[in-house]
């Protein structure tokens, strides 16, 4: 396990860890609250601000959002909002979708020269972000009961979803759905949920409450999958990950209780402002490294 | 334990590239299973002071 002092950041010591427990209890709010695994908000923060390299904040929080998630899931599980045949099926597509996302990184990386690669990957964060604001608040004047895309898709075979109430949902949109969502969060390093939470708002056609559950359970094994990719680069620091989470298992609770208590409207909106949030964010950092090279 | 095991499926390895494998599975799963457990204890923890609290409320607040 690599020790405390080779992390090279801003902070050492225990002011590195009590910064990762304090962010582990912020993005933990995250994710019970929005069925998020947080990496979309952490990764920035802890490079730009905290000074980790790179490598190692992809590995790391792809790890922290296992432990995160799945205590979300247990959370929200309890109080039936995962759909476990859509969790299922969207993650047979998220899975080999990361690995594509992993590989195409790699060929980003190397095709491209540093300054331009980091453009790249900070454009197509902004752009994922305020496509997620804008999916999400789109959809604040929807009814929960109305019908998503992927049921008007005529590509059979069509599936019906007991536990999300929906039926006729198209199985390969379903599986197109995850693949996508693979692909976007193995190329960014994150989870994925922040794109997916609203996907299946609009394209399926779930609750906010269901689509928060289900997206988080997707996170999961995506996240699985996406870690056992990084740590075999040796990419992850097992110290940050369980600094991280000690403030997140506290967090998530708070976040999932909240979440029970809010009005569906409500949540939408809030989860749009923290994506919209997160694009200024990355897109400060973005002018910054334009006008820096 | 694990290592003739790697031996039998993978031969032609020496004993040092077979450990090496080992160590390197090991230390992959445990980003997994550390993470996956804590997050499943925590949870439990949770739900343990959530139901000891419930049951030492006032029965007059239960009502």
């Amino acid at each position: 396990m690599m020790p405390l002092d080779q992390i090279e950041a801003f902070l050492s010591g225990p002011y590195l860890v009590a910064v990762l427990v304090a962010l582990g209890l912020g993005v933990g709010v995250l994710t019970g609250l929005f069925g998020v695994g947080g990496a979309f908000l952490l990764n920035p923060i802890l490079i730009v601000a905290v000074g980790i390299k790179e490598p190692l904040v992809i590995g790391s929080s792809l790890s922290f959002t296992i432990g995160a998630a799945a205590t979300g899931v247990a959370r929200h599980m309890r109080s039936r909002n995962v759909d476990l045949q859509s969790m299922v099926i969207i993650a047979a597509g998220a899975i080999p979708g990361a690995v594509l996302g992993a590989d195409m990184l790699g060929w980003l990386q190397q095709g491209l020269s540093p300054t331009i690669f980091k453009v790249v990957i900070r454009a197509l964060y902004c752009a994922i972000l305020v496509l997620t604001a804008w999916l999400v608040a789109r959809e604040s004047n929807r009814k929960d009961a109305d019908r998503g895309l992927l049921q008007h898709l005529p590509l059979p075979p069509h599936v019906d979803l007991k536990g999300a109430g929906l039926t006729g949902v198209s199985l390969p949109g379903l599986l197109l759905v995850g693949l996508v969502i693979g692909a976007v969060a193995g190329t960014l390093g994150i989870g994925g949920g922040v794109l997916l939470m609203p996907l299946l708002l609009v394209v399926v056609g779930m609750t906010t409450h269901k689509a928060i559950g289900t997206s988080l359970g997707v996170v999961l094994l995506s996240s699985i999958a996406g870690t056992a990719k990084h740590g075999l680069k040796g990419n992850v620091s097992l110290i940050i990950v369980l600094a991280m989470l000690v403030g997140s298992s506290i967090g998530v609770q708070i976040g999932a209780a909240i979440c029970e208590r809010l009005h569906a409207r409500k949540l939408r909106r809030y989860f749009a402002a923290v994506a919209l949030l997160t694009a200024v964010m990355t897109a400060a950092d973005l002018a910054g490294i334009l006008i820096r090279d | 334990l694990c290592a003739p095991a790697v031996c039998t499926i993978v031969s032609g390895w020496t004993a040092e590239q077979e450990s090496k494998v080992v160590l390197k599975l090991l230390e992959i799963a445990s980003y997994i299973v550390v993470p996956l457990a804590w997050g499943l204890a925590a949870d439990l923890i949770f739900r343990q002071i959530l139901r000891w609290r419930y049951a030492n409320r006032d029965p007059e607040q239960q009502k």
